[in-house]
């Protein structure tokens, strides 16, 4: 064989290779791959977009969602959220977004760079991104899996992740430590919501409302249910004051723009009979809203639903279950919440003694905390 | 992924006319956008060295033999003019941070941000302006002496080019044409170079990292997560940076150019001077050259070529990164090669037949060799001398000798005689995994047993394993294949992208 050929054969292989690889993932619209996809394909005009927590429990299909053409997303981070949002504006003009907040975007120590850094439109990065998600190895072992029938998580045509098994992945006794670390500052580097440099990530949720105001979308912000157990793993950590804060500097974002601007803030994070749902003590039980501390199930995803665009029996949830939060009732929200949290508290201190004592075993198998 | 064909293409597309300066200009302009792409302010910083660098070079050549003393000011504000700008991006910070903690005053400085490939530029005008004053260089043109600096192949991690070696290659007007051999041996080097980037390098990080992450705040190491965490920077760093070097001449071979080799098998080597043989080459040779023989080498006397010695490794050290822990690592192979050459004239004295080497004592002489390079690499990785510290009292065991419990039921029956000789088993947080344990293993196999990449492809005669030897056949374009693809499939990696990264 001569160089020649050795060349040119090498790069025919690679090619079809590749070509191969790109292929399976689109045939087999693994989770990766599936979103860039149908969102090319079905040019939605609403849109659910959050982490893996709304991607999970919140269903498109919902009755109440007024649109047919509502598409679920998960994208990590806020930043990318707010690319994701124009990407779906770009293709076909978006109508309704539901956007699912996640206290632990926001509170991650990790820096955050200047909004201003990076092109976030460039059109080439776009490509290349979706370029990037189709030839992934994440991608490939995934559409592997489901080849194979291996996943217990199946890509629906709107973007929701059906989930074919319900079991509580992260039981009582079992809290996994990725789960915590992400709460935590690597050693010596301590950030908060406002990095050193004063760039917020809440500057990118505000570019988001901006962005929504000046094309006349319908944005609607939810914080999502999240178990008790969460709430107490952050009060441990010294978090919870944060988490306080974090909302009041949301209103506050919000009250920047005009009444009849202002997005809906639902706050769904609330401690009640429904957050406060047993944990099962075995790995194979399951939970009827949860499935671990910040994924909720569909059933409860309804429920949330129901509430923000109305109707239905809402008699059977509790009072406090989402609560549509301002600069107006923001205080009055926290204190009550407080109150009830400190009931509840003072009524399962085994339990909670048993939570923290955990969270401590947990801390300390973590070697970067101090 | 885009830059890069077209980079080849356009080459080689102006490389068919007459007029050969239009591909080395294409090719100058061509690495300026890479780098300006990081950063386009530096663009500036870059232009303006290669330019006063060109410019003091002609001086030196134009004015040679004629005004020696003149020559010596020219030559002293070029190499200060370029150890001033690496002065001030690389080390002001450290400098400050030091006035500071040692005189409590409170000066400050903004971070200043390190220009990207800097100290590996500086060092090679450092050699040219070096060369004209002594008359070894030739009237370059500006765009292949800028070719020469700015090759964006080499631009950022090296290898430290010489200008003899590189700019003589640009008036070979074969380089210009396309040539298959050329490259598909940089096509093959480059995949490997990524490959142990990737999949190796990368893969040790997440351990190396966390471990020393862990020194750093306190945790008290045991011994074997100390020596595993150490073991897989001593990987993580080898096969990361020869990795760099392999990809960088892989790519210069696309383009017919011939960059220097930077590693040799280092941990093969049987003496710390062997090493610094194999090790970075580019860099031993740099400080060989232009700082230890100038500085006197072994010229005059033993006293003198140990003073050298240190002074040579410190700077060494100090060029790796600001900050002493930096410096003591050049420190200890600067004391580590003095004990060679002390332990050389010993041998000398002692032992008649000089030459006679057993296979026992090259191995052990290896083994010393590779646990005298892992010591030094603790203070290179850590950030503070405490950090390092935790690390080496866990080497020797002051943490204690614990192996995990998941491991006293894989030994079965051996379990009570480990425990015998002093290892205990108990809850040990960090915790290589059996899988692990292999990988590391293996590699310990590879980097002692195999030949490295630059020898397969390109010394391929002197391997003993015929099937290793590179030539265009099947076997070869298909290994090539799996390992671009996984190479480029693991660089590709989403799910950070979906959950973590916020």
């Amino acid at each position: 064989m001569t160089f020649k050929n050795y060349t040119n054969n090498y790069f025919k292989i690679l090619f079809i290779s590749i070509l191969f690889i790109v292929s399976f993932n689109v045939i087999m619209k693994s989770y990766y791959t599936n979103r860039p996809f149908m969102a090319l394909l079905k040019k939605p005009s609403s849109i659910i977009i959050g982490t893996s927590t709304a991607n999970f429990g919140l269903d498109p299909k919902h009755n109440n969602l007024v649109s047919d053409h509502y598409y679920s997303i998960p994208v990590g981070g806020v930043k990318n959220k707010l690319v994701w949002i124009k990407r779906f504006d770009s293709l076909n003009d978006l109508e309704n977004v539901v956007l699912c907040l996640d206290f632990f975007e926001y509170n991650s120590y990790r820096e955050v760079k200047n909004i201003n850094s990076g092109s976030i439109d460039n059109l080439f990065l776009i490509i290349l991104n979706l370029f990037k998600e189709l030839f992934s190895i994440d991608s490939f072992i995934y559409s592997v899996k489901k080849y194979f029938h291996k996943t217990s998580e199946i890509v629906l045509e709107n973007g929701h992740v059906w989930l074919k098994d319900y079991t509580a992945i992260h039981t009582f006794k079992a809290i996994k430590i990725d789960e915590i670390e992400t709460h935590l500052p690597k050693p010596g580097k301590k950030f908060s919501i406002y990095s050193h440099n004063n760039y917020s990530k809440l500057i990118y949720l505000k570019e988001i409302i901006n962005y929504c105001i000046h094309n006349n979308i319908n944005l609607v912000m939810i914080i999502p249910p999240r178990h008790m157990a969460m709430t107490e793993i952050e009060r441990t950590l010294g978090l919870n004051k944060d988490f306080e804060n974090w909302k009041i500097e949301l209103v506050d974002l919000i009250n920047n723009f005009s009444n009849q601007q202002q997005p809906d803030l639902w706050d769904f994070s609330l401690m009640n009979e429904i957050t406060t749902e047993k944990l099962p003590e075995n790995k194979i039980a399951n939970m009827n809203w949860f499935r671990d501390r910040l994924h909720f199930t569909e059933n409860l995803g309804d429920y949330v639903l129901d509430v923000i665009f109305g109707n239905n029996d809402m008699e059977s949830l509790p009072e406090n279950f989402g609560v549509k939060i301002d600069t107006y009732n923001i205080d009055h929200h926290l204190s009550v919440n407080d109150s009830i949290t400190q009931e509840f508290r003072n009524k399962n201190i085994i339990y909670l003694d048993r939570l923290r004592s955990n969270v401590k075993i947990t801390l300390n198998s973590y070697m970067g905390y101090k | 992924m885009v830059f890069l064909p077209i980079t080849i293409i356009i080459f080689f597309i102006l490389g068919k006319y007459e007029d050969k300066r239009l591909p080395v200009i294409w090719l100058v302009f061509a690495s300026l956008f890479y780098y300006g792409w990081w950063n386009p302010a530096y663009l500036i910083l870059i232009i303006g060295s290669m330019g006063a660098n060109f410019l003091f070079g002609r001086i030196l050549l134009d004015c040679l033999n004629k005004k020696r003393k003149y020559n010596k000011i020219v030559l002293f504000l070029g190499v200060t003019l370029n150890l001033l700008l690496l002065g001030y991006f690389k080390y002001a910070n450290f400098f400050v941070d030091n006035i500071n903690s040692f005189s409590s005053s409170t000066l400050y400085l903004k971070t200043i941000v390190l220009p990207l490939g800097i100290s590996f530029f500086t060092f090679e005008q450092i050699a040219y302006l070096v060369d004209a004053y002594r008359g070894e260089t030739k009237r370059y043109s500006v765009w292949h002496y800028c070719t020469f600096v700015s090759f964006f192949p080499q631009l950022i991690a090296g290898p430290i080019a010489h200008h003899k070696e590189i700019i003589p290659q640009l008036d070979n007007r074969s380089i210009y044409k396309f040539n298959h051999e050329y490259f598909s041996a940089g096509i093959t080097i480059f995949f490997i170079g990524l490959f142990k980037k990737v999949m190796v390098a990368d893969k040790m990080a997440v351990f190396a990292t966390s471990v020393f992450d862990a020194a750093e705040s306190g945790y008290l190491l045991t011994f074997f997560e100390a020596w595993t965490g150490v073991l897989a920077y001593t990987f993580q760093i080898y096969f990361d940076f020869s990795g760099y070097s392999d990809m960088a001449v892989g790519l210069g071979r696309m383009f017919g150019i011939k960059l220097p080799f930077n590693f040799n098998s280092p941990y093969k080597a049987t003496s710390i001077i062997d090493f610094w043989r194999k090790w970075h080459m580019t860099l031993s040779k740099f400080l060989r050259d232009y700082l230890y023989i100038p500085l006197g080498g072994n010229r005059k006397g033993t006293i003198h070529r140990y003073k050298n010695l240190i002074v040579t490794m410190l700077l060494g050290g100090l060029w790796h990164g600001a900050g002493w822990t930096f410096v003591v690592w050049g420190a200890l192979h600067g004391f580590y090669l003095i004990i060679n050459n002390l332990w050389r004239q010993l041998r000398k004295y002692l032992i008649k037949n000089k030459t006679g080497t057993t296979y026992l004592g090259r191995s052990f002489s290896t083994l010393i060799t590779f646990i005298a390079v892992i010591v030094a690499w603790v203070f290179f990785r850590a950030e503070s001398f405490q950090g390092a510290m935790i690390i080496l009292e866990g080497m020797v065991g002051n943490n204690g000798i614990i192996l995990p419990n998941l491991y006293q039921l894989k030994f079965d029956g051996l379990a009570t005689y480990i425990s015998a000789i002093g290892v205990d088993f108990g809850n040990v947080n960090h915790v290589m995994s059996p899988y692990y344990i292999l990988y590391l293993c293996s590699l310990f196999i590879i980097v002692l047993a195999f030949p490295n990449s630059q020898e397969i492809i390109f010394e391929s005669e002197k391997i003993n394993f015929k099937f290793l030897r590179w030539k265009p056949n099947l076997l070869w374009i298909l290994l090539t294949l799996v390992i671009s693809i996984i190479s480029l499939m693991n660089l590709s990696r989403v799910s950070e992208f979906l959950y973590f990264q916020f």
